[in-house]
């Protein structure tokens, strides 16, 4: 195996859209109250896949436990939240894009980390995204991101032939989004961003030539994401952070039959992605966090569960120190806030412990403060 | 008849539809600002879209049993519509009080929403809510199906006060809790599974039994409240005539911060938006009197909004599609042009969330600049299409044949457009080096042709084009 | 069921032949059905675009047994774009016309591909979006020339014949003409489709009579796309905007209206199977019955020579047949 200190690490985000159900997800199985709260929804204990005496997994993560808990590469940490959650999706996702949970952010904690990492957006693929629109940790001006659809897809004015006229036309595209002086917030940034196209594309659409892999991802949309992830790793492009997506956990109804077909497919596209890296020797560098906007209510509401604020995150890799982190949220009545799991550790402890334990960053500029670290790095 | 004029048509057309040509423009300025404003307003006026050709050639897409041909239908209906306010309100709508099938599963009864939005689009504000609060699609979507007698289910009583009357900071949790109270028993009837032989169409059902009929504390206000009480109360607070002003600020007339931003951060016109709170409460939330309010006032008119909002997704593929003159009349592969803007971004019934799309400069990151460029230049480049021809011949006609001539001409013909004069120059320069322009002989004609198709490729890629 | 029409006539609800999917014992989005030698029946699929295997015509018979399908979405050889309508030769061949590729493709009767003929135009003997055909018992084809407005007869091997009709509301015009079908007599009734009515002209294309109007009361049309006759001369016309068949005599008197009377088909339990989800979903629903028999956009029909009246119900993605008693 490569030394990992020779390498740079790399932090792959995958965000759980639509609020993912802790209680479901690692369950308390042995608490009465758990199914008292979900009669409709509880987990059967015969079907939880049990961790300790307390706690197990929702069986739909097998793949995750048997690949990445029972060989001690799965930090799961309880109790993720922030203060004053109006459980509403779009401002909790703000609040976890942008890591401002007092005030509107607009700059986004994975973009403060990709300018810390390249100050002078030398590389414009130090940051890719996978999915159709840009997410707003990514986002922060002046710090290039590819969004990337298809690899081989990325890039302006494809359509042009010959070669030739295509290179004139991006020559004129180049002098057209050339820096201008006074024209304004968002003419700036679409400067910014032509720019960066050109940059990224040449290099991006080398990305699925030098691949081969005996994997075969599933062709749902975060199978082929992680699929892209690991193309774009593997091509060794500098790419440091890589962010991908995953829903609908908004699962107000139906959520047996929402959350099983989520997990399961999710759970087998992750395993995928690491044994592609495993094979090609480079998952040694990678750190995998998967977090979500909120979780939900403990009572369930009949086939589902309403908005709810604590919930957890799941941090997967090589480097990772296996094991539970912070406190699983009492569900006794008293203990519930408002109904919901009262969040005990707040998410940008998490960050910062991923920031700097692991990705070697100062943490304070990209979370706006100093917050209590974990070790599961 | 002035390029000032011009230039204000095409901005009322823009914001009001999905843009028009240069020959449409002259005949709306001949026929005056107001008279246009009003035509838009009056959609019935114009002839009906032609459905019933669309049903015979897109058999079956109406009410699809997959997405895609929905999404078609829609967008077909976008590009060759007649009454293109219609379209462009059901689409401000549909931004707002948004469902997305991805939950909702049920294409054809996303359709149906569509089709009440379409039908309140220019209406009154309480009956829209009053529609859509017994809307299949959006009683699943936001789960008030699950919205029980003594196990209230507050998705819906939540939205409906945060997203789409009052805004957050105008109500407290207990009137969320109230709210949903209130509109317990709103459900849909059972329906057939998909198979054997198809959907069928959802229906409202209330269920007394259901509902719980108990006295309600909402804003303020005690009573045995239901569902209706509950929309009166709120349509007529002076919040949600703030909070629909500045969606239509937002939308028709420049880009707004994202409406989470709202309750800390002004507007950016802040007596455009009491204006139009004031039209909507004083004509008794009649959106055409609010619409005709904005259209004809001076912060519309204003040159400082003309180019203010970067276009959506689908306001580049229906507006390009307009310009060039493709999908007129139905034809196939339409429902790919539908991913096409997915690329972008959008995804028509198919909103991200309940929030809708984020908008504004958000529509831009490096994916979607290449895909809308790549979508734009791919068809203004086709010198087969109708519109491009028109372009061509109206450059050959007015003898545009010096490059800076040309290459204005182009900007006019596509806007009329304003770009940056580095942009400008880059471009006269690439015309020079093509040589001189002629159309003496047939190569010369064909060459001219190309070159414009070239031209317009490259203005589609300008930074100015990317707004509206 | 029976249904006892007014003027004395009886008929026997039978049977309901098909479910939804897009390949096997299946139908999806169907356009056309016609009816070839040995009581088979072939049923012109077109669905979406994207589901490219969709775009066929399939094979069966009256006992329920699925005997094959042919074509797909493309612009090859035997493929299809816009696929409007089928029509056995009778010598068994099976015909299909594209209103988008405006061409006529020509199969036999187990769905080799055998030739293809027509070219875009307005002139005599050129196709623009061609719509429904019959073959006629001497063996010419009559195509509803659709965008042109007019019908055209040509050979099977597509050599112009003769063409009458022309745009307009008059006797003798069309707007958008769809189905056509020819009685015993050889008289010729056409879908006169955005007209909302049927016209009847003799094999010459004389005009000889037409009924129906702009509506949906009784003898009245939303745009209807088929039109059978019977041995007695009865016409039956699908009624598609307005969900129903109807049922004229041979004068054009209005004599009945069917809203459907289907039933769960064998194809269809099938496909539900034990699927217990499914099952519970339609008990759930109080009038699934009722709901199940209805038409839903019937777009083609045909009677046999026993006058089994098959109505190709197409938006349920089946044919429901009926039986006229003697």
């Amino acid at each position: 195996m490569a030394d990992p200190k020779t390498k740079d690490p790399v932090l792959v985000v995958v965000q759980l859209s639509g609020g993912n159900d802790y209680l479901n997800t690692i369950i308390p199985y042995n608490n009465g109250l758990y199914q008292d709260y979900r009669p409709n929804i509880g987990i059967p204990q015969e079907d939880v896949i049990p961790i300790d005496d307390d706690l197990g997994f929702n069986p739909n993560l097998a793949p995750l436990k048997e690949k990445f808990w029972d060989t001690g590469k799965m930090a799961l940490v309880h109790g993720v939240g922030f203060e004053g959650c109006n459980r509403s999706h779009f401002r909790s996702m703000d609040v976890w894009h942008t890591a401002e949970p007092d005030k509107m952010g607009t700059e986004g904690w994975l973009g403060r980390a990709i300018r810390e990492i390249d100050p002078q957006a030398e590389n414009v693929l130090t940051g890719v995204s996978f999915g159709p629109g840009l997410p707003r940790a990514m986002a922060l001006p002046g710090v290039p991101v590819a969004s990337v659809m298809e690899l081989e897809r990325y890039g302006v004015l494809t359509g042009i032939t010959p070669q030739q006229e295509r290179d004139q036309a991006l020559e004129i595209f180049a002098r057209m989004y050339g820096p201008t002086v006074g024209t304004g917030y968002v003419m700036d940034y679409l400067s910014q961003t032509g720019s960066d196209i050109l940059k990224g594309a040449d290099v991006l659409k080398t990305a699925p030539a030098k691949y081969s892999s005996t994997i075969e991802y599933s062709n749902s949309p975060i199978g082929q994401s992680l699929r892209g992830a690991a193309q774009v790793h593997l091509a060794d492009m500098g790419a440091r952070v890589i962010y991908t997506e995953v829903g609908n956990f908004d699962t107000h109804a139906n959520e047996l039959a929402m959350h099983e077909p989520l997990w399961q497919d999710l759970s087998a596209s992750l395993v995928d992605f690491y044994d592609d890296l495993r094979e090609h020797n480079a998952s040694d560098n990678v750190v995998m966090l998967l977090f979500t906007e909120f979780g939900r209510r403990c009572r369930d509401n009949g086939t589902g569960t309403d908005h709810g604020t604590g919930g957890g995150a799941i941090v997967i890799g090589d480097p990772v120190k296996g094991g539970f982190y912070s406190e699983y949220p009492s569900i006794e009545e008293e203990k519930l806030l408002d109904g919901d799991l009262q969040f005990n550790y707040d998410f940008r402890g998490l960050y910062s412990t991923v920031l700097e334990s692991w990705m070697g960053l100062d943490a304070k500029p990209c979370v706006g403060g100093t917050f209590e670290k974990l070790d599961f790095i | 008849m002035s390029e000032k004029d011009i230039a204000l048509m095409a901005h009322l057309m823009r914001r009001a539809g999905f843009g028009a040509s240069r020959e449409e423009l002259e005949r709306r300025v001949a026929n005056g600002y107001e008279a246009t404003v009003e035509e838009l307003l009056n959609p019935e006026q114009q002839p009906p879209w032609e459905e019933d050709l669309a049903r015979r050639h897109h058999i079956g897409a109406r009410y699809g049993n997959g997405l895609p041909e929905t999404q078609g239908w829609w967008l077909q209906r976008m590009v060759s519509t007649k009454r293109p306010l219609e379209e462009k309100m059901t689409l401000f709508w549909h931004s707002i009080l948004c469902t997305g099938n991805a939950k909702v599963d049920h294409p054809q009864t996303v359709q149906v929403q569509i089709e009440m939005l379409r039908r309140h689009c220019l209406g009154n504000y309480r009956e829209l809510l009053g529609d859509l609060s017994r809307d299949p699609a959006m009683i699943i979507y936001l789960d008030n199906r699950d919205n029980h007698k003594g196990a209230i289910n507050e998705n819906w009583g939540r939205e409906l006060l945060e997203l789409f009357t009052m805004g957050v900071g105008n109500y407290t949790e207990d009137d969320v809790k109230e709210a949903s109270r209130a509109f317990t028993g709103w459900t849909h009837k059972p329906f057939p599974p998909l198979y054997p032989f198809q959907r069928y169409f959802l229906e409202f059902e209330y269920k007394p039994d259901d509902h719980d009929d108990g006295e309600k504390t909402f804003l303020g206000q005690r009573g045995r409240f239901n569902g209706d009480d509950i929309l009166d109360i709120v349509v007529r607070q002076p919040a949600t005539a703030r909070f629909i002003a500045r969606h239509l600020y937002n939308f028709f007339v420049a880009d707004e911060p994202h409406v989470p931003a709202w309750p800390h951060t002004p507007p950016r016109d802040g007596a455009a938006v009491n204006i139009l709170a004031d039209a909507y409460l004083q004509s008794g939330y009649d959106m055409r009197s609010v619409m005709r309010a904005l259209f004809n006032s001076d912060f519309f008119k204003d040159e400082s909004v003309h180019y203010a909002k970067v276009k959506s997704p689908v306001e580049v593929v229906v507006g390009t599609l307009r310009l060039v003159e493709d999908y007129i009349t139905p034809k196939p592969g339409i429902d790919a042009l539908v991913t096409q803007a997915g690329y972008m971004g959008q995804m028509i019934l198919n909103p991200p969330s309940v929030e809708g799309w984020h908008a504004g400069k958000e529509w831009i990151n490096s994916g979607s600049l290449s895909s809308r460029v790549n979508f734009v230049a791919e068809r203004v480049g086709d010198t087969t299409m109708p519109g491009v021809q028109n372009i061509i011949n109206r450059l050959a006609t007015e003898s545009r044949m010096s490059a800076p001539d040309f290459v204005d001409g182009c900007l006019e013909l596509v806007g009329p457009l304003t770009i940056g004069e580095q942009a400008r120059a880059a471009l006269i320069a690439h015309v020079e080096q093509g040589g001189p322009l002629s159309r003496d002989t047939e190569e010369q004609r064909s060459d001219f042709a190309r070159r414009t198709g070239r031209v317009l490729q490259l203005i589609a890629a300008t930074r100015e084009y990317q707004f509206a | 069921m029976t249904t006892q029409a007014k003027t004395g006539r009886t008929y026997n609800y039978e049977i309901t032949i098909g479910r939804s999917s897009v390949t096997g014992e299946s139908f999806r989005t169907p356009m056309a059905l016609s009816l070839g030698r040995d009581n088979e029946i072939y049923v012109l699929n077109r669905t979406t675009e994207r589901q490219v295997l969709g775009h066929r015509v399939c094979r069966l018979n009256l006992a329920e047994e699925f005997l094959g399908d042919f074509g797909q979405r493309g612009e090859e050889d035997g493929q299809f774009i816009w696929a409007f309508s089928v029509a056995c030769h009778p010598d068994g061949r099976v015909f299909v016309s594209d209103e988008w590729l405006n061409r006529i493709s020509i199969f036999s009767r187990e769905g080799q591909f055998l030739g293809k003929w027509g070219s875009k135009g307005s002139s005599p003997g050129e196709l623009n979006g061609p719509a429904g055909m019959v073959f006629e018992s001497d063996g010419n084809l009559l195509i509803a020339d659709g965008q042109n407005h007019r019908i055209q007869r040509f050979t099977a091997g597509g050599e112009f014949v003769s063409t009458w009709g022309s745009f307009g509301k008059g006797d003798g015009q069309f707007n958008y003409p769809w189905g056509i079908n020819v009685d015993d007599a050889g008289n010729v009734h056409v879908a006169d489709w955005r007209n909302d009515r049927i016209q009847k002209f003799s094999p010459n294309g004389d005009f000889l009579m037409k009924f129906g109007s702009s509506g949906n009361g009784e003898g009245q049309f939303n745009r209807p796309t088929h039109v059978a006759v019977d041995s007695d001369g009865d016409i039956y016309v699908t009624d598609w905007g307005n969900d129903r068949v109807q049922v004229f005599d041979s004068e054009g008197s209005f004599v009945d209206l069917w809203t459907g009377n289907a039933s769960l088909s064998t194809w269809g339990k099938l496909q539900l199977g034990g699927n217990t989800a499914f099952w519970e979903q339609r008990a759930s629903v109080p009038d699934m019955a009722e709901k199940e028999k209805k038409f839903r956009e019937p777009i083609s029909v045909q009677v046999d020579a026993e006058n089994r009246i098959m109505v190709l119900d197409g938006r349920r993605d089946r044919i429901q047949i009926y039986r006229k008693a003697s």
